[in-house]
C-alpha cells in the first residue's frame, strides 16, 4: 500500500505520507462516494470526501415539472427509503398549498414512513455489519426487508420507487391483506431484532470495531448539523417527529432513543432501539387506523378528480387536464420549509411557489450530504480500517447526497 | 393623471383608462375572456367584474373607465362567487372535448375554469352537436367549443377591417359564422385563431398534429415582408408545426398576416434541393460538393481569363440574410475582381432609394411601425399596403378608424384601404405622378403650401413643371374630378402631421421612380421631411440587401446585367429571375446565352433549371442571419431547424468557393462575418437636405386601340413572391393566378367569371389566365398577381427605362 | 460486581457471545430457505405491480382504446412517451400515428396510467424486460398492444387495471368494507409468507 524506500546502507526505514483514493467504486462506500485519504502508515491524516458522482439535478428537474410529476424524483433521493421522501415532499407541498390530507391517509403515511424506517435501518445494519466483518446479519436482515418490500409492492405496485403518497392523501387505499400481514410483521419483528442483537451486540470484534470509534460530542454534532440517529447517538434529543409532529406522529406513543458517548456503537444502539420504536408506532397506527377518505375531498384544486366523473362533468375534465399538464395553477405564491424525519435524518424540502403549477424553486436539505461532510472530522486521526466503520455509522446514501 | 385605489394599492392612470387596463398595468390580474388589448371594450364574458365602493352593482372592469377616488376591489368572496357562476354557466354546454381539442393546455377557458371555476357542476344539460366547419381553407371552426365571446368577430372587423365573421342565430343556436353560413372566404390572416380563447377556431395545418406540451417555442423573424414581425414558432422534432403571434412580442406586438402565420411550410416543400447539381451532357445530375465547387471555380477563372471580370455578374437576394449578401459582394470583388453585384431591389425598392438620394440626399428611410398612428392625414398612393405589408397597413387603418385621421387613398384598384378611406381617388392606373402634380399645383394655386418650400432648391423648376398640371388638367390625366384633387389638397394642407405612404414593390408596375419623386416633392412642398414618408421596403431583408450591395463601388445593375446582353457568367443567389423579373423572354435569352450560370437556391426554381451548376442552400430557419426590415434595425433570425440534405448557408458556399479560388474572404466564423457586415451598414449617418425634382407623368406603354387595357401586376395578401407559392398552406388559400377585369370590359369581350382568357402584349407574347370579373379594377385596367411560375405573367411585363411606371398595355380575348 | 467480573472472564475465555451467535446460525441452518431459485422459480408479483407497459386493447373494437389526448406524455416525469397524431382524412377524427415509449428512460412511476382519462395504458406484471439491444426496449404501439395480449387480456386485465384506476369516487369517502384493523383477523399469513 505505502511506498517504502529502504536506504541502501542504513537500517532506518524512511516513510512518507501517501494519498489513497477510496471509491467511487468501493463496496464499503455505500454508493459512489469517493474519499481521498492522506495516510501516514495506517493513520488517516486527512480525509476529503468527493461527492457528486450521482448528481442528476433533482432540484432543477423538480422546478421544471408540475408538483405531481416531481414526486417520482423524490423516490430517487434516498432510494432505499423512497416512501419517506415521498411523504416528506407531499407534506411540504401540502403545507405550501394550505391543504391537509384526511386522517386515514395520514395514518397510512405514518405506517409507510415507519415501514421505510425499518427497511432502511435493517439494510443499514446488514451492510454496516458486513463492512465491519459480520456477514450473517446481512443475510438475516434482508429476510425481513423482503417482507416489507412485498408489502410495499402489494400497496403501490413497486418495491423500491414507491411514488405512493399524493398531494392531499395517498394514491390508493391499502388492502385488508396488507393490514393483516403488516400486523403479523409487527408481532414477529421484535423477535427478529433479538436475533440480530444475538449475533453482534456483544460480539467482541464488533465491540472493538465500534466502541470509542468516530466519537463526536453533542455540541459538535449540533454544530456539524447532524440529524437523525447520527445526532441522537451523541445524546441530543432532537427528532422531527417529536419536535414538529407531522402526519399521525402526535397520535401515537413512542420514545426517542438516545446514545451517550457519540461513538459508532452508540449510534448502532440508537438505530436498533429506533427499530423497536418504529415497530411500536406501526402497531399503534394499525390499531387506530380510521375508515374514511384517503384523498382530501376539500382540496379539489390540488387533488385529481374521481376518474368516474371525467366524461360526465366538464369541470372534472378541466381539473384533470390542468392538474396533469400545468399543475395546480391555484398554488398560492409563497415559500415553505418543511422537514420530516427520514431514516437518515432530517430531510427538508424548501419550496418556493410563484403561483404557477410548477415550483419556482425546489431545494432539498439532504441529511446524507450534511452527514458526508462530517466524515473528515470522524476519520482524521483514526485508522484506515475505521474509515469503513465511520462511513457505515453516518448511514449515507449517495443518491440523496448528490441529488 | 387620475388617482384611485385597487385592492388597497394607490394607482395612477390616464383618464379614459379602463379599470382592467389600469389593474393589468400595475400587476393586478383580473380574469377576462373577451377583452383584448387591440379591441374596443365589449363586456361580454362578465368575468372581469369588480366591486367599486359606493356602487350597488358589480362593474365590468374592461368597459368601466377609472374615476378619481374610486376604491376598487378585485378579489372578494362575492366576486369569486359571481365568477364561479359565470364559469359554471359557460361550461354547461361545453363539450367534453379536452382530450382531442388542440387548444387544451393553452386554453384560456381551461385555465380560468381551473383558477376561478367551480369544482363540480350543478347543471346537467345538453351539449352542442354542431358539425365542424371544415370546408374553408386554413381555418376550421368548431361551434360546439365556442363560448361566444365574440373576440374573433371583433378582431376581424375592428382590427383587421374585414368583417368576415359574425355571430349569427339566437340563443342556444348562436354561432360564429360568415354571413348566411357560407364557407369562410376571407384574407385568412388567422388573427381570429390566435384571438380565440378556446378551441373553437383552429388552423387546418396544425389540427391534431401535436399537443402543446410536446412542442418547443422559438421566436423568429418572419421571412416575408419588411415589417419584421416576430412569429412564435412551435417546433416538434425539428419541424415547424405552427406559427403564432404572441401578444406583445416583437415589433408587431403579436399581429401577424397570412404569410407570417401560414407561410412557414415552404421550408419543408418537396421542391427543396438536397444535393449540388451539375450539368453533364445537357442534364442536371447530382454531384458532390467538391465536384460542383471545383467546376464552378474553374469555369469562373476561365471566363475571367477570357472575357475579363466585367463579364461576370452576380445577383443577391432580398430573401437572404445581410451576411449572405455581404459575402456575395465580397466574393465578387475579392475573388473575381468584379463589381457587378445587384439584386431585384433594382426593380422596386431602389426606385425609392434613388428618389430619396435625389430629393433629400439620403439613402435610407428608417420607418416607425407606429408612425401612421401619429399622423392626422394619411395619403396612400397606388399601393395596397394591407396586402403587401399587412401589419403596417393595419396601422393606417387604425389611425383612420380609431384615431379619426383622414385617410386619402389614390388607387385604381379597390383595396381594404380604399374601402375604409375618407376619400378614394380612383385614378387611372399608373397616373400617380399626374395626381400628385395636380395636388401640388392646387396647393400652390391656393397658396396653401409651406412657405419654407419657396427657399428650397428647384422650387421654380417645380412651379414651371406644375404649370402643365393645373388641377383641371391633372384631373383629366388621372381620371378623377378636379374637385377631388382640390379636396385632397386642402385636406393635406390642413394637416399638422401628414404622412405619405406607398410601397415600391418589384412586382408592381404602376409606379416608377418618378412616382416616388413626386411624392417626395409633395412632402417637401408641405414642409415635411423624410419622416413623413411611409415607404416600406418590400421584403424582410430588402433594406439590408440594398445597403450591403450598394456599399463600396458598384458596377452594372440588375437591369443592365439581365437585359444588357454583355454577361458571360452569372452567379445568382436566392433569386429566380425567370419568374420574378419582367420580360421573361429577354431574361431567358440572357440566361440561356451565358457560358456559366451558377444558381444557389433552396429550391429547384425555373432559373435553376437553366443553370450549369445548382448549389443547395439552407433557408430561413435553418441558418443564423440578420434581416434589416423597414425599421432599419438589424433583427437576428435564429436557426431552429436542421439543414435539408447537403444544404449549407449561402455564405458558407461562397466562402468555400473563395477558398477554391485561393482568396481569403475573412469569414472564419458566422459571428465575425456578421459583425463586419453589420458594421458596414450601421455606420451610415445621414441628414436630409431637400431639393425639388419635378417629374412628368410618363408610363412605359399606354393603351391604344390594339391593346386597350393596362396590365397591372402586383402582390396578394397571401403571396408576395416565389417563396409563398411553394407553401402548401398559402396555396390552399390563394391557389392560382387570375386576371381581374372590370365587368364592363368583360362584357364587351364576352368574358365570364372563371373563364380562361388570353392576354397578349405588344411584345407578341401571350398568356392564359382565369378571369375574375370584378369591379375591384376600373374599366381599362386588368390586374394579375405576378408570382405563380406557371402563369408566366412576367412574359408581358417590362422593366422601367427612365424611371417611368413600367406598366404594359395588353389585349384580352376569351381563350 | 464479582459475579459480573467472573461472567466477563468466562465470556472472554469461552467466547460465549460468539457461540450464541453460532447457535443461532445453526438453528437457521435447519429452517426452511427464504430465498427462491430465480430464474428456475418465478415469483408472482402482486396485482397492481408496475412492470412493463401495455396498450389496452378495446374488447369491443379490437383496436386501441387510446384517444391520443397526450396527458400521459405531459405528466411523464422522464418525458419518455412520444405520441404522434394526425387527422384521419376520412372520419376527420384524431388518430394515432405512432405511440412510443422509450423504456430505457421510463421510471415506472405509473403516472401515465393515472393521467389517462380512458384507461388506455397500463403497467403489466411483466418484470422480466431485460434485453440485449436498445431497440428491443423502444416500445411501439404494436409491441405495447402485444404486451396487452400476452399479459393482460381478458378478465385478468380488467381486474388488474382497477388497481390503477385512481383516484376513484371511493378515494374521497369511507366505503363499506374499507380495510381497518380487526383483532381477530390478525392471523392472516398469506402475504409475506415467504419472508419468514
Amino acid at each position: 500500500m505505502g511506498e517504502l524506500e529502504i536506504e541502501p546502507e542504513g537500517k532506518e526505514i524512511k516513510t512518507k505520507e501517501i494519498s489513497l483514493s477510496m471509491g467511487p467504486q468501493h463496496p464499503a462506500t455505500h454508493g459512489v462516494l469517493r474519499l481521498v485519504l492522506e495516510l501516514d502508515g495506517e493513520t488517516v491524516v486527512k480525509c476529503t470526501p468527493h461527492v457528486g458522482y450521482l448528481h442528476r439535478g433533482v432540484e432543477k428537474l423538480g422546478e421544471n415539472r408540475t408538483y405531481l410529476s416531481a414526486l417520482p424524483l423524490t423516490d430517487r433521493l434516498d432510494y432505499i427509503s423512497s416512501m419517506s421522501n415521498n411523504v416528506g415532499y407531499v407534506n411540504a407541498v401540502e403545507k405550501l398549498f394550505g391543504i391537509e390530507a384526511p386522517e386515514r391517509a395520514k395514518y397510512i403515511r405514518t405506517i409507510m414512513s415507519e415501514m421505510t424506517r425499518i427497511s432502511s435501518h435493517i439494510i443499514w445494519l446488514g451492510t454496516h455489519a458486513l463492512d465491519i466483518g459480520a456477514m450473517t446479519v446481512f443475510l438475516y436482515s434482508f429476510r425481513e426487508r423482503e417482507w416489507l418490500l412485498d408489502l410495499f409492492e402489494m400497496t403501490c405496485g413497486a418495491r423500491l420507487t414507491a411514488s405512493y403518497p399524493r398531494i392531499g392523501g395517498v394514491r390508493n387505499d391499502i388492502s385488508q391483506q396488507f393490514l393483516d400481514s403488516l400486523y403479523e410483521f409487527t408481532q414477529q419483528f421484535p423477535g427478529r431484532l433479538d436475533e440480530y442483537e444475538t449475533l453482534i451486540d456483544k460480539n467482541r470484534i464488533w465491540l472493538k470495531r465500534t466502541k470509542g470509534i468516530g466519537v463526536i460530542s453533542a455540541a459538535e454534532a449540533i454544530n456539524w448539523g447532524l440529524t437523525g440517529a447520527t445526532l441522537r447517538g451523541s445524546g441530543v434529543n432532537y427528532d422531527v417527529r417529536k419536535a414538529f409532529p407531522y402526519d399521525s406522529y402526535d397520535k401515537v406513543e413512542f420514545d426517542v432513543p438516545l446514545g451517550v458517548h457519540g461513538d459508532v456503537y452508540d449510534r448502532y444502539r440508537c438505530r436498533m432501539e429506533e427499530l423497536r420504536q418504529s415497530n411500536r408506532i406501526i402497531k399503534q397506527c394499525i390499531e387506530q387506523l380510521p375508515p374514511g377518505p384517503i384523498l382530501s375531498p376539500d382540496a379539489a384544486k390540488f387533488v385529481l378528480p374521481p376518474k368516474e366523473d371525467l366524461f360526465k362533468s366538464m369541470e372534472s375534465l378541466i381539473h384533470h387536464f390542468v392538474l396533469m399538464t400545468k399543475g395546480p395553477l391555484t398554488a398560492p405564491p409563497g415559500e415553505i420549509y418543511s422537514a420530516s424525519e427520514v431514516p437518515k435524518g432530517e430531510l427538508g424540502f424548501y419550496i418556493v411557489s410563484d403561483g404557477t403549477g410548477t415550483p419556482y424553486r425546489m431545494r432539498v436539505r439532504a441529511p446524507s450530504f450534511v452527514h458526508a461532510s462530517v466524515l473528515p472530522r470522524l476519520c482524521e486521526g483514526g485508522l484506515i480500517a475505521d474509515v469503513i466503520a465511520n462511513i457505515g455509522t453516518i448511514d449515507i446514501v449517495l443518491g440523496e447526497c448528490d441529488r | 393623471m387620475i388617482e384611485f385605489v385597487i385592492n388597497g394599492k394607490n394607482i395612477q392612470a390616464q383618464p379614459k383608462t379602463t379599470i382592467l387596463q389600469a389593474a393589468l398595468a400595475n400587476g393586478i390580474y383580473i380574469p377576462h375572456l373577451c377583452w383584448d388589448r387591440r379591441l374596443l371594450p365589449y363586456g361580454g364574458c362578465r368575468l372581469c367584474l369588480v366591486e367599486v365602493e359606493g356602487m350597488h352593482k358589480f362593474l365590468a372592469s374592461c368597459s368601466t373607465p377609472v374615476k378619481a377616488g374610486m376604491i376598487i376591489h378585485t378579489e372578494t368572496p362575492k366576486l369569486e362567487k359571481a365568477r364561479r357562476t359565470v364559469l359554471e354557466l359557460l361550461l354547461v354546454h361545453h363539450p367534453l372535448d379536452c382530450p382531442v381539442c388542440d387548444k387544451a393546455g393553452e386554453c384560456d377557458l381551461q385555465d380560468l375554469a381551473f383558477k376561478y371555476g367551480p369544482v363540480a357542476s350543478r347543471f346537467a344539460d345538453e351539449r352542442k352537436h354542431e358539425p365542424e366547419s371544415t370546408a374553408a381553407p386554413l381555418i376550421e371552426r368548431n361551434a360546439n367549443r365556442c363560448i361566444l365571446c365574440g373576440k374573433c368577430v371583433r378582431i376581424c372587423k375592428e382590427h383587421q377591417g374585414v368583417g368576415a365573421l359574425n355571430l349569427i342565430g339566437r340563443g342556444f343556436k348562436t354561432k360564429v359564422s360568415p354571413a348566411f353560413e357560407e364557407t369562410l372566404d376571407c384574407e385568412f390572416c388567422g388573427q381570429c385563431v390566435d384571438a380565440c380563447p378556446v378551441g373553437a377556431l383552429g388552423t387546418k395545418s396544425y389540427k391534431f398534429r401535436s399537443r402543446v406540451w410536446f412542442m418547443d417555442e422559438q421566436e423568429n423573424i418572419c421571412p416575408y415582408c419588411s415589417v419584421g414581425c416576430t412569429s412564435v414558432l412551435s417546433l416538434r422534432d425539428g419541424q415547424i408545426l405552427r406559427a403564432r403571434g404572441k401578444d406583445g412580442v416583437g415589433i408587431s406586438k403579436g399581429d401577424l398576416c397570412p404569410r407570417g402565420r401560414f407561410g412557414f411550410d415552404f421550408i419543408e416543400s418537396e421542391h427543396r434541393l438536397s444535393t449540388p447539381l451539375l450539368r453533364k451532357e445537357g442534364k442536371l445530375e447530382p454531384a458532390s460538393w467538391q465536384e460542383a465547387l471545383e467546376f464552378t471555380a474553374r469555369r469562373l477563372a476561365e471566363i475571367k481569363e477570357a472575357h475579363g471580370p466585367r463579364a461576370i455578374g452576380a445577383l443577391g437576394s432580398e430573401r437572404c440574410s445581410v451576411e449572405d449578401n455581404y459575402m456575395l459582394k465580397k466574393f465578387m470583388v475579392l475573388s473575381l475582381g468584379s463589381k457587378n453585384v445587384d439584386s431585384r431591389t433594382r426593380l422596386g425598392y431602389a426606385k425609392q432609394v434613388e428618389a430619396l438620394k435625389k430629393t433629400f440626399g439620403i439613402s435610407r428611410l428608417a420607418l416607425d411601425l407606429d408612425a401612421p398612428l401619429k399622423a392626422d392625414v394619411i395619403f396612400v398612393l397606388e399601393s395596397d399596403l394591407t396586402s403587401t405589408h399587412p401589419v403596417y397597413g393595419l396601422k393606417a387603418l387604425a389611425a383612420h378608424r380609431d384615431l379619426k385621421a383622414t385617410l386619402i387613398v389614390a388607387d385604381p384598384r379597390e383595396s381594404k384601404l380604399s374601402r375604409w378611406s375618407s376619400q378614394w381617388l380612383r385614378i387611372r392606373p399608373a397616373t400617380g405622378v399626374a395626381l400628385v402634380n395636380g395636388i401640388m399645383s392646387a396647393l400652390i394655386e391656393a397658396d396653401l403650401f409651406d412657405k419654407k418650400a419657396e427657399a428650397v432648391k428647384g422650387f421654380d423648376e417645380l412651379k414651371k413643371t406644375l404649370e402643365r398640371y393645373k388641377p383641371s388638367a391633372a384631373a383629366v390625366m388621372a381620371g378623377v374630378s378636379e374637385l377631388d384633387i382640390r379636396h385632397a389638397a386642402s385636406a393635406l394642407a390642413a394637416a399638422k402631421n401628414p404622412m405619405f405612404m406607398a410601397c415600391f414593390g418589384s412586382s408592381e408596375n404602376t409606379k416608377g421612380e418618378g412616382t416616388a419623386l413626386a411624392l417626395m416633392d409633395l412632402a417637401i412642398l408641405l414642409g415635411r421631411g423624410p419622416e413623413a414618408l411611409g415607404l416600406p421596403p418590400e421584403f424582410a431583408n430588402t433594406m439590408g440587401t440594398q445597403m450591403v450591395l450598394e456599399g463600396g463601388e458598384t458596377g452594372l445593375d440588375a437591369v443592365e446585367m439581365l437585359y444588357g446582353g454583355q454577361m458571360k457568367a452569372l452567379v445568382i443567389m436566392g433569386e429566380n429571375p425567370v419568374v420574378t423579373f419582367p420580360d421573361t423572354t429577354r431574361v431567358m435569352n440572357t440566361l440561356g446565352g451565358l457560358e456559366l450560370l451558377v444558381v444557389q437556391d433552396i429550391m429547384m426554381t425555373a432559373t435553376a433549371k437553366l443553370a450549369h451548376v445548382v448549389l443547395p442552400a439552407s433557408g430561413w430557419g435553418e441558418k443564423e442571419g440578420t434581416f434589416v426590415g423597414m425599421t432599419g434595425k438589424p433583427q437576428k433570425i435564429v436557426k431552429c431547424l436542421s439543414e435539408i440534405g447537403q444544404g449549407i448557408p449561402d455564405w458558407k458556399i461562397l466562402r468555400n468557393l473563395g477558398r477554391l479560388m485561393h482568396t481569403d474572404l475573412d469569414a472564419k466564423s458566422f459571428a465575425g462575418l456578421s459583425a463586419s457586415a453589420l458594421a458596414d451598414i450601421e455606420q451610415r449617418q445621414e441628414t436630409a437636405h431637400p431639393v425639388f425634382i419635378p417629374v412628368e407623368q410618363e408610363t412605359r406603354e399606354s393603351a391604344d386601340g390594339g391593346h386597350p387595357l393596362l396590365f397591372a401586376t402586383g402582390n396578394l395578401m397571401q403571396h408576395s413572391g416565389s417563396l409563398t407559392t411553394i407553401s402548401n398552406n398559402l396555396d390552399s388559400a390563394a391557389p392560382d393566378a387570375y386576371l381581374q377585369i372590370n365587368p364592363s370590359d368583360a362584357d364587351a369581350r364576352r368574358i365570364y367569371n372563371d373563364s380562361f382568357v388570353k392576354v397578349s402584349g405588344r411584345n407578341g407574347e401571350a398568356i392564359y389566365l382565369k378571369a375574375r370579373v370584378t369591379d375591384e379594377v376600373p374599366q381599362g385596367m386588368v390586374f394579375a398577381p405576378a408570382h405563380f411560375a406557371h402563369a408566366k405573367v412576367n412574359l408581358l411585363t417590362l422593366p422601367s427605362k427612365n424611371g417611368e411606371a413600367p406598366i404594359a398595355a395588353v389585349k384580352v380575348d376569351p381563350a | 460486581m464479582i459475579n459480573k467480573k467472573i461472567k466477563k472472564i468466562i465470556d472472554t475465555i469461552f467466547f460465549t457471545e460468539i457461540i450464541r451467535g453460532m447457535a443461532l446460525t445453526l438453528k437457521s441452518f435447519f429452517s426452511p430457505a427464504v430465498t427462491i431459485q430465480y430464474p428456475e422459480e418465478k415469483r408472482q408479483p402482486f396485482p397492481g405491480f408496475r412492470g412493463q407497459h401495455a396498450f389496452v386493447r378495446d374488447e369491443a373494437t379490437g383496436k386501441e382504446k387510446c384517444i391520443a389526448c397526450g396527458l400521459c406524455g405531459a405528466v411523464c416525469p422522464s418525458k419518455c412517451i412520444y405520441i404522434y397524431t394526425k387527422e384521419d382524412p376520412e372520419t376527420r377524427k384524431k388518430v394515432i400515428d405512432r405511440y412510443e415509449i422509450e423504456l430505457l428512460r421510463c421510471v415506472y412511476c405509473a403516472l401515465c396510467v393515472e393521467a389517462c382519462p380512458v384507461g388506455a395504458v397500463v403497467l403489466t406484471e411483466n418484470y422480466e424486460y431485460s434485453e440485449y439491444t436498445r431497440d428491443a426496449l423502444y416500445m411501439t404501439k404494436e409491441k405495447l398492444m402485444d404486451n396487452w395480449d400476452r399479459f393482460m387480456a381478458g378478465e385478468k386485465g380488467r381486474e388488474y387495471f382497477k388497481k390503477f384506476w385512481t383516484p376513484g369516487k371511493d378515494s374521497f369517502r369511507a366505503y363499506p368494507g374499507q380495510p381497518v384493523f380487526k383483532r381477530q383477523g390478525a392471523g392472516n399469513k398469506e402475504a409475506g409468507a415467504e419472508g419468514k
